[in-house]
């Protein structure tokens, strides 16, 4: 048996040692998530990547390595380690001034002004959110990044009930709205909330670099600088009394707390009457979630503005690996991922004709005998990779549809601290403590479960012990420092 | 195998079947779900009879058919494999640890109990075995980190050998002149066969729900994936369509019944582990019989 | 002098008689060497500042920083006391359940019965904790739950809300840990059981003896040295938790963390957002070293009771 064991693990050697011997051309390997299919047809696809590549006398090949959701953040994670990996999308993963403190990601300041001037043009000053330090750590997507709290009605249910959207400006015309549907279906829940019961989506809070908002700057409120506990504002205190009131009224699912499908699936499936959601604008918000849902929806706008803030900004940024052998070849591919159509388009969407055909209307809708389950490359994936706005939109948006994401870049509110990013270091402890407490309490005080008053006083008790004000007084001096410059 | 009066037997039927009905009714229920409408099941709640019929779940599934069945395979081969150099090498360490004569034994003891207690963690073990021994992406993958061989079952097994074999027959096999190897093969292992069987099931279940060297290891190799990688990937998809086609186009209007899949998933995973199990204990203990008499 | 020389020729005769055990252990030494103690070196990050462009070796020491957030929040004692009342009670329990079990097991005469007996009670080690919390939220649901609907609001009794209230949670956590391991860890006890030489029983029966006599005069007793490696074995994790059965279970409910959070969801949440390594490391190096120490302790109490039963 001992010997057995020697010959197996000398083949294992053996066959490893030589696997890596082949490659002639220079192969840079690309993470790309999967959500759905296990993109059968991945070897078409790249295949086509690389005769683009090769046209274009770039010099490099690209292996798309395609990871599943469940795996993703682990596998990432295993690859910076050993540097098996060279260009990926840092999304469902730590934030990117994480990645750069631990040393998992590569500066590439110096060689996106050789390599990636395109890049740098596009971006403009939305590159400084994912400047830390003085240096250029990764590239945001292409995307609407601001974002306002939106409520997405069923617009059957709402004409059923007489209910305007337009009518619908706040939580108080909002709940308006749901007493009157409510009077046509007694038994339906207004609001549906996601995983763990969260039924509020945030929106002008600028949380300054951490997950949640432990201190923030209030953006609808002050223009200023100043950063404060977000669980002591009115806005989370108005959101507390709404939960009470709408808990009252029977608007909120049953047993909110245990919900464990996003908020939209309850809406998709007829189950809610709607849910809040953030997006740029009604119009955008709109069309991403009738696409999503397969209904047809309402969109009002509960929010005042739209806000872009540098967390809104990074949350998918493109790095590389700082242990990749392959950082030019890297920067160069996804150049070229962010400003050639046609590259766009395979990343995106597959290759046209095999995954896709174009409409008369210029958008397009998946090949004869295809849908979402059957087709070998993912049709709704686009978003994942640097710029869906430079390829095709799925039928049933117009062509141009992406112009409007576009538009609203220029056009949205900006954080004051936008470009500011929080170095968590000194404060790491009391981060977590402070996340524990927010875990513990807050979608319990939202959906007013229990006896929220007491419950209020205790969670306010619990992040001062966990060190809120050090957090907020941490934040504040870095910012102060960063706005000083 | 105590002799015991007829009325204890009873008792312990009665207690057994109650426990055993603790375990199948929750089953009864993962099965009923997965088979109720997810409408059906928002509304009335779970029930062990399905309120509304809707096999949605499994027609989810049934788009990864091909897989499911390779996945299969997969298991069954890493179980297979693993189990049979699992249980020899956890013999052939735990037999030497039993003699209370050989020099060191407990310090090699100690050496198999450290392992229990202190690990390196996820990213040295990934490094160990990705860079010295290149098993990413093989089907060693399945095999080799963690499961081989572990010390738990080592003591264990030591612990059997040094009360239940008496040192007095080793001693008469010495004097008649058979080699350690001899011994073990010929009067140890005979007389072991529940514990043998006892490892060989500890070690066969826990490869056979494994997923974590499919996660660590296999990236690029995901036909290579068990039964349990492809479900944990499953139930994630369907848990990322359902919390997330607020951000993108993936469904078009799919709806996937997230509840009832992962109960069916469930189901899938068990029912036919619980098919063969009762085959595959008559045949290990066969093996272990045959194999003690030829040794 | 004389007394080295003839302690060194002992030394050397024992080897010589041994040697082929020596190579039978070679494999498995192996790969313990290989699958756990060359990753040990992992055990330096919870001492460092884990910097993937420096690896495991290269990244710089920080001075303890990675222990201080352990303690940071007024959690630690809840969680401590959670994660060892948990356990304490899961090991006495779960033995006794364990070998109660065996023991009715073996009591069975139908061989056909034995085996499906023993087929089912494995069902509740092959569902994941996943589908646990899934079939814990069917019976527990406020307001789909079976309990409340099916079984105390028929009865005129108000339903309760289980998922917010704390109070109840360790006898639910109790009784599913209970459930999903007894028909495991029965397999070992049963084991040992088959083990015992069948002509004890024999003599105890023409003694007159009762079952319950044979149970206590000799399966016990035979049993005694496998009831305290195992018990050993548990005493070194009392300061692990099992993560799926009190994060998944309780469904994460804030509302529940005063009986449901123990060290390892604590540090689930805790580094959820930052992924350290280093924190990481640092929590499973005290759990080890915690574990080492009682273990360490236990032990040697065993030694001077019964030397021949201790562990090393």
């Amino acid at each position: 048996m001992k010997k057995w064991m020697a010959i197996l693990l000398t083949v294992a050697m053996l066959l490893g040692m030589t696997s890596f011997a082949a490659a002639e051309v220079e192969t840079i390997e690309v993470g790309y998530l999967l959500a759905m299919n296990a993109a059968e047809e991945r070897d078409l696809v790249q295949q086509a990547i690389n005769d683009l590549l090769d046209e274009k006398g770039m010099g490099f090949h690209v292996n798309l390595v395609c990871i599943d959701f469940a795996s993703w953040g682990t596998q990432i994670n295993l690859m910076l380690a050993d540097g098996s990996i060279d260009l990926f999308n840092a999304c469902f993963m730590s934030s990117v001034p994480v990645l750069a403190d631990n040393g998992s990601i590569a500066p590439i300041g110096d060689l996106l002004n050789e390599y990636g001037k395109d890049i740098l043009n596009i971006l403009g000053d939305y590159i400084a959110c994912a400047t830390i330090g003085g240096e250029i750590y990764g590239t945001p997507k292409i995307d609407a990044y601001a974002t306002t709290s939106l409520f997405f009605m069923d617009k059957k249910m709402a004409d059923d009930a007489g209910v305007d959207p337009e009518s619908i400006t706040d939580l108080a015309t909002l709940t308006e709205a749901f007493k009157k549907v409510k009077a046509v279906y007694p038994d339906l829940t207004m609001v549906a909330n996601g995983n763990g019961g969260a039924w509020w989506t945030m929106s002008g809070v600028d949380v300054l670099g951490t997950e949640d908002p432990l201190g923030c700057l209030m953006l609808n409120e002050s223009g200023d600088l100043k950063v404060v506990n977000y669980y002591e504002s009115e806005e989370f205190k108005t959101l507390m009394e709404y939960g009470k009131l709408w808990n009252e009224l029977g608007f909120f699912m049953k047993d909110p707390l245990n919900a464990q499908d996003g908020a939209f699936s309850y809406l998709s499936n007829g189950q809610a009457f709607g849910a809040t959601g953030a997006y740029c604008s009604e119009a955008v918000g709109e069309s991403v979630q009738e696409k999503g849902n397969g209904r047809d929806l309402y969109v009002a706008q509960i929010s005042p503005d739209a806000w872009a803030t540098t967390n809104l900004v990074t949350a998918m940024t493109w790095c590389v690996p700082a242990l990749s052998d392959h950082k030019e070849a890297a920067v160069k591919f996804l150049n070229e991922l962010y400003v050639n159509p046609e590259l766009a388009n395979l990343v995106c969407n597959g290759i046209e004709g095999k995954h896709y055909v174009v409409t008369e209307e210029g958008n397009i809708d998946f090949a004869e005998g295809l849908d979402a389950f059957t087709t070998g490359w993912p049709s709704g994936m686009g978003t994942f990779w640097p710029n869906i706005t430079i390829s095709r939109p799925w039928k049933p948006d117009a062509a141009d549809s992406y112009d409007a994401w576009l538009a609203a870049n220029e056009t949205c509110k900006k954080s004051p601290a936008l470009g500011f990013a929080f170095d968590a270091f000194n404060v790491s402890d009391e981060i977590s403590a402070c996340s524990s407490v927010v875990d513990q309490y807050v979608n319990a005080l939202l959906l007013a479960q229990g006896d929220t008053e007491a419950l209020y006083a205790e969670f306010l008790e619990a992040l001062r012990d966990a060190g809120i004000d050090s957090i907020i007084e941490e934040k504040q001096a870095q910012l102060d420092a960063w706005a000083a410059i | 195998m105590a002799l015991a009066g007829k009325k204890f037997s009873i008792f312990a039927n009665i207690i057994l079947v109650l426990l055993c009905l603790s375990c199948i009714l929750p089953l009864l229920l993962l099965v009923s779900s997965s088979v109720t409408s997810e409408a059906a099941l928002n509304r009335n709640g779970y029930a062990f009879w399905p309120a509304e019929f809707g096999l949605d779940a499994y027609k989810y599934l049934w788009h990864s058919r091909a897989q499911i069945a390779r996945a299969y395979g997969m298991t069954f081969m890493a179980t297979l494999c693993g189990t049979s150099l699992n249980v020899a090498l956890t013999t052939l360490l735990a037999y030497p640890l039993s003699r209370r004569t050989l020099p060191g034994r407990n310090f090699f003891s100690f050496m198999v109990f450290f392992t229990l207690l202190f690990n390196g963690g996820m990213i040295p073990s990934y490094l160990t075995w990705t860079q010295m021994f290149h098993i990413k992406d093989t089907f060693w993958a399945l095999i080799f980190p963690n499961l081989l061989m572990n010390g738990f079952g080592v003591i264990v097994m030591r612990t059997y050998f040094s009360t239940s074999i008496p040192y007095e027959i080793l001693e008469a096999a010495r004097i008649d002149g058979a080699g350690e190897t001899k011994t073990l093969l010929s009067i140890v292992l005979p007389l072991s066969k529940p514990i043998l069987s006892t490892t060989a099931l500890l070690s066969g279940l826990a490869y056979w729900n494994d997923w974590i060297n499919g996660l660590y290891y296999l990236v690029k190799r995901t036909d290579l994936y068990t039964i349990q990688n492809l479900l944990n990937r499953l139930i994630a998809s369907a848990d990322f369509i359902s919390n997330n086609a607020a951000n993108s186009a993936i469904t078009a209007g799919i709806t996937v019944p997230s509840v009832g899949v992962r109960m069916a998933i469930a189901v899938i995973a068990l029912v036919p582990v619980m098919a063969v199990y009762p085959f595959l204990q008559k045949g290990f203990v066969k093996g272990i019989v045959i194999g003690g008499v030829k040794g | 002098m004389q007394n080295t020389m003839k302690r060194r020729g002992e030394l050397i005769r024992q080897l010589k008689r041994h040697w082929p055990l020596y190579v039978m252990m070679l494999p498995g030494l192996a790969y313990l060497f290989i699958n756990n103690y060359l990753p040990l070196a992992g055990l330096q990050l919870a001492f460092k500042k884990f910097k993937y462009n420096l690896g495991i070796w290269g990244s710089p020491w920080n001075k303890g920083k990675n222990f201080t957030f352990l303690f940071r929040s007024k959690d630690a004692g809840i969680i401590i006391r959670n994660t060892l009342g948990y356990n304490l009670t899961f090991l006495v329990l779960g033995t006794v359940m364990a070998l109660a079990v065996a023991i009715l097991l073996n009591e069975v005469r139908r061989k056909k019965l034995q085996q499906t007996y023993q087929t089912i009670i494995l069902i509740p080690h092959l569902i994941s904790y996943v589908i646990v919390s899934y079939i814990a939220y069917a019976f527990l649901g406020g307001d789909n739950g079976m309990i409340n609907n099916s079984l105390l609001i028929p009865l005129g009794f108000e339903s309760i809300p289980w998922y917010t209230k704390p109070g109840y949670w360790p006898f639910i956590l109790i009784i599913i840990h209970l459930w999903k391991v007894f028909g495991y860890n029965s397999i070992v006890y049963y084991a040992s059981i088959v083990g015992i030489d069948r002509t004890y029983y024999e003599a105890a029966v023409v003694d007159g003896a009762s079952t319950w006599k044979q149970i206590t005069a000799i399966t016990l007793p035979m049993l005694k040295p496998v009831i305290i490696t195992l018990t050993l074995l548990s005493v070194g994790r009392l300061f692990y938790s099992d993560f799926g059965l009190f994060y998944q279970v309780p469904m994460n409910s804030g509302l529940l963390y005063n009986t449901t959070n123990t060290i390892d969801t604590f540090v689930y949440r805790g580094l959820l957002e930052t992924n350290d390594i280093g924190r990481a490391s640092a929590a499973g190096f005290i759990q080890s070293i915690m574990g080492f120490v009682l273990i360490l302790t236990t032990n040697a109490i065993v030694r001077k009771v019964e030397a021949e039963h201790a562990l090393f």
